[in-house]
């Protein structure tokens, strides 16, 4: 009967486990994120050498290429730059949470933001910011992954003046009626939603 | 005990059950809508499926759909339509890389190959070409209902034109390439060569040294080399600017394939590493030869993909895997796929679907023409993003890298906001300086580019139905011939980095000048479309016939600035010789023509004149670009607004006399003083030489400031530095030996050449004051001659 018993009570608790490991509370998930980046802090006073601009340095290049990454031995890294982001970063692919891989490379773009412009013969602004980079690239991926990492996004940029939605718009404006216009438009919105503003919203 | 040991079971069971799926909502949801809308023709469902398991559309969705509208089989014909037009527009992408890599060569040094398999490989496939031999009905249909070939031919010839033509009202449609409006316009063919000049000029000695020295196999691809830290240690610039700008230069796109390639090519290059040295690796016949095999191949293998999918048995069966999901943009359908709005419960979404899922394979594809494959493969020569665009999107994004991007940068490029060190500052700079020295670059901008010429005569194929504009453009470069079969003659120089060294303010080029005034003060001339150094700083072009109405009031550029294209101007010049001075059209104008026109045309007004004479008339005709009668033809060109009627001059026009008579009433009506006086003296310019008669002199009317503070010594240089239309109207005249009229404020002095000498006398007005300013104008006037 003690044996029935105990059984039942494991049972019991080991239903409850699994419902909690399921469905986070609210406060839970709240405060996961910030458990997680204490500890990235944690962390980053044990590696000085994080985040690592040097790797940032080529950062627009694979951009511009939308190259896929070569090294096909991780689960996650799909481009090339995600590769460069991250190793700048000092994310470790199979260890950190998402929530961890978005304040590794928030931390990483905020100290490093003047590396993050880029000049090319095919970007209309001489150091824009990557984020313009990649909208005149149709990059859609790179700034997909700017949302998700919550990049800042209302930088104005020295060079044009303008925010990454303020280029957007003119890009719209600019490419009123050819194939390019719906792709840039879907653009807006998805950054809009992100908390993307314009200048003179800021 | 079993009792409670059997309930626990079940409890902990029942409560699993009921352990709430988070998603599951969701999923509900989108089934519920799935059923509700059978809709597999939506942006969304199409993305969604993108990538998938291909059973996904054609599988799930269809038979969705099918609940509800009955089954749908495969539409042989449908599909095989469908294809067709994909692989086509993939041909098309590939012949657009193919046309923009030779036109690149077109500016560049010559290699000294003569592009003998391109020219074969690249010659213009019609309908016919892939009809013949072709197994296939079915195709052979097809293709004589589609105008795919015709618009082909004429979209090529536009595109050439396009990039040839310094004219930034000409815009020809249709053509290959989607060009967005920029802000400013600089002649696409200056933008291509400062930019292959400037990435050549980005690899410094240090950084080809290192690169000498890599192991190729430390790196999977070339993008990983150069972001390494051997790499970008000594390498200062943006490596990203460098890439991009390497694959955007012709000889050096086939070496960034693979880093061995990579570091190969540079190992060829001889030391000391500097730019000559690498311009001659460059330039060499070897890597000639691989842009000329490569492109040969790209032209080959892509049509013969082509023929052989289209004309195969499969596809007369109808074997063929469009594969819509993967493939929806590059189809017919998704052109006219009504929003998802109309969509909803009307007969559009049957329709819509049903065109959509027709499309769709009911056996297994292993064996079929698979789309995805066939149009991979007849893009031999495209990335594998620009692959993934389909036509429409390709035409702009390729605009955009290539030209766009660069030219609304520099459109928008001051000298404030010039990023040293940036590549696309080293080409402002070239533009800038464009208009400065042209000695060499004059050289090259006469010379011919006959073998390039001829690569191109082949792609561009039928000419017969090209726009006049277009075809003037053409005949004037000599890439088509002119009716009667001749081909504009251009001076055939050296095109060699080494007999033709430039430095950074010269630049290769070949159909196209550089202008060599720059006066702040024109806006309208065609040198400034490569002149950013204009008052705003920005571009603005009218060169070939430029439609210039708004400020031309008082311009008379340098001659030579007026044309930016000298290939183009040496045909039109020909002929203007030949009108003006009685000569039958279509005739070469040389040493011996020019002898010839001299003679008549002192004979026709009762003169005679004497062997010497004749020759140094002739010489002069020959040897002087600036002289006179170029001039008041240019001006015309200038002046006349959509001219085409007097470039239909060069291919023989027949009305040339009274367009050109038409060309001097728009520039007198210009109010252009000068001009109208250079105009009034149409009658050839020899008389003009020999008749000094002040009724038939040009008159120029010297603008100088009264300004105590300023002594006439500076005045007069600061008019040689503004280079202002007077001056350079000037210019022209002494250094023609020409006699003119000058006036001075109130002043009218006569220029009377005498040999090599003027004589400056007073005509009229302030004897005095005449006295006081004549050294310094002596000064000034010598300056302008020399």
């Amino acid at each position: 009967m003690r044996f029935a018993f105990l059984g039942f009570i494991i049972m019991f608790s080991l239903v409850v486990h699994a419902q909690e490991a399921d469905c986070e509370t609210e406060t839970e998930k709240e405060l996961k994120p910030m458990i997680e980046v204490a500890a990235v802090a944690v962390d980053a006073t044990e590696e000085p050498a994080c985040p690592n601009p040097k790797k940032l340095r080529g950062l627009c290049m694979y951009v511009g290429s939308k190259e896929k990454d070569t090294q096909m031995n991780s689960r996650k890294y799909v481009w090339g730059y995600q590769r460069r982001l991250f190793e700048a970063a000092c994310v470790d692919i199979n260890k950190d949470s998402d929530a961890v891989i978005a304040s590794k490379v928030q931390k990483a773009w905020n100290e490093n933001e003047a590396m993050l412009k880029c000049k090319s013969t095919q970007f209309d602004i001489t150091d824009g910011s990557i984020l313009k980079y990649a909208v005149n690239m149709k990059f859609e991926e790179f700034l997909i992954d700017a949302v998700r990492w919550k990049i800042e996004l209302n930088k104005v940029d020295q060079a044009d003046g303008a925010t990454v939605l303020d280029y957007i718009k003119m890009q719209i404006e600019r490419n009123k009626g050819l194939p390019s216009e719906p792709y840039l438009k879907s653009y807006y919105d998805m950054l809009k939603k992100a908390g993307a503003k314009h200048k003179s919203e800021l | 005990m079993k009792l409670v040991l059997s309930l626990s079971i079940l409890i902990s069971f029942s409560l699993y059950a009921q352990t709430p799926d988070c998603d599951q909502e969701d999923n509900l949801s989108k089934i519920a809508k799935g059923i509700t809308y059978p809709n597999c023709n939506t942006p969304s469902n199409v993305q969604a499926f993108k990538g998938r398991d291909k059973s996904k559309l054609c599988g799930d969705c269809k038979t969705d759909f099918e609940l509800v509208n009955g089954k749908i089989s495969e539409n042989k014909n449908h599909v095989q339509e469908e294809f067709l037009h994909s692989a086509l527009n993939e041909y098309k992408k590939n012949i657009t890389n193919n046309l923009l890599n030779s036109i690149k060569m077109k500016v560049l040094y010559s290699t000294g190959v003569k592009f003998e398999k391109s020219i074969q490989s690249c010659k213009m496939q019609t309908a016919a070409d892939f009809a013949k031999s072709c197994k296939s009905p079915a195709a052979i249909k097809l293709l004589s209902q589609t105008s795919f070939f015709s618009d082909l031919s004429k979209e090529l010839s536009n595109d050439v034109a396009k990039f040839l033509t310094s004219d930034p009202t000409f815009n020809p449609k249709p053509t290959l390439l989607q060009r967005s409006e920029q802000k400013c316009s600089i002649p696409e063919k200056d933008v291509l060569l400062m930019s292959a000049s400037s990435y050549e000029e980005a690899l410094n000695e240090k950084l080809i040294e290192a690169i000498k020295k890599f192991d190729p196999k430390k790196f999977k691809t070339v993008s990983d080399m150069f972001s390494s830290d051997e790499f970008l240690d000594n390498y200062e610039g943006d490596i990203a600017e460098l890439k991009d700008s390497l694959y955007n230069h012709p000889l050096f796109a086939s070496h960034l394939s693979s880093p061995d390639k990579f570091v190969s090519f540079f190992k060829s290059v001889p030391s000391p590493a500097n730019v000559d040295n690498l311009r001659k690796a460059l330039y060499s016949k070897s890597n000639g030869e691989t842009f000329d095999t490569e492109l040969a191949k790209s032209c080959e293998t892509s049509s013969k993909v082509l023929k052989d999918t289209i004309c195969s048995d499969d596809f007369e069966a109808g074997n063929l895997f469009v594969d819509p999901a993967n493939n929806f943009d590059k189809l017919k359908i998704s052109m006219d796929r009504p929003s998802e709005e109309t969509l909803a419960s009307t007969e559009k979404l049957i329709d819509s679907n049903i065109k959509l899922l027709e499309l769709c394979e009911n056996v297994n594809s292993n064996n079929k023409k698979n789309l995805s494959l066939i149009n991979s493969q007849i893009g031999v020569a495209l990335t594998e993003n620009q692959k993934a665009l389909n036509l429409d999107l390709f035409k702009t994004e390729k605009y955009n890298s290539e030209l766009g991007s660069l030219t609304s940068s520099l459109c928008g490029m001051t000298d404030a906001t010039c990023l040293a060190g940036s590549i696309s500052c080293s080409i402002f700079k070239k533009l800038q300086d464009s208009k400065k020295k042209g000695t060499a670059a004059a050289k090259l901008a006469e010379s011919s580019n006959s073998e390039v010429n001829a690569l191109l005569r082949s792609m561009i194929g039928d000419t017969s139905k090209l726009d006049a504009k277009t075809k003037d453009i053409l005949i004037a470069q000599g890439i088509i011939p002119k009716d009667n079969g001749e081909v504009v003659a251009q001076a055939e120089v050296e095109r060699k980095p080494e007999s033709l060294p430039l430095s950074n303010n010269q630049q290769p080029q070949n159909g196209a000048t550089l202008a060599k005034a720059a006066p702040s003060t024109i806006s309208n001339s065609a040198s400034t479309g490569r002149n950013p150094a204009s008052s705003n700083n920005t571009f603005t072009d009218e060169g070939y016939s430029n439609a210039n109405t708004a400020s031309s009031s008082n311009t008379l550029p340098d001659f030579s600035d007026l044309m930016d294209d000298q290939q183009e101007l040496r045909g039109i010049q020909d002929e203007i010789k030949r009108r003006l001075l009685g000569m039958p059209e279509n005739r070469p104008a040389n040493l011996n023509d020019a002898k010839k026109i001299a003679r008549d045309s002192f004979k026709s007004r009762g003169r005679r004149i004497s062997p010497e004479e004749e020759t140094a008339f002739a010489n002069r005709m020959m040897e002087r670009p600036e002289a006179p009668v170029p001039q008041t033809a240019a001006s015309t060109f200038q002046n006349t607004p959509a001219n085409s009627d007097n470039r239909a001059a060069v291919s023989g026009g027949e009305s040339a006399n009274s367009k050109w008579r038409k060309g001097q009433d728009q520039a007198a009506l210009m109010g252009m003083a000068g001009a109208q006086s250079a105009l009034s003296k149409d009658s050839a310019n020899a008389p003009a030489a020999t008749d000094n008669k002040p009724k038939d002199m040009t008159k120029v009317a010297l603008n100088i400031a009264d300004d105590p503070q300023v002594t006439l010594s500076d005045m007069f240089n600061k008019k040689i530095d503004q280079n202002d239309p007077e001056t350079q109207l000037l210019k022209v005249l002494l250094r023609n030996k020409n006699n003119f009229l000058l006036q001075i404020k109130s002043m009218n002095f006569k220029i009377v050449f005498d040999g090599n000498n003027f004589n400056l006398l007073l005509e009229s007005g302030d004897r005095q004051e005449a006295a006081r300013i004549r050294p310094q104008l002596e000064m000034f006037l010598k300056k302008l001659k020399r």
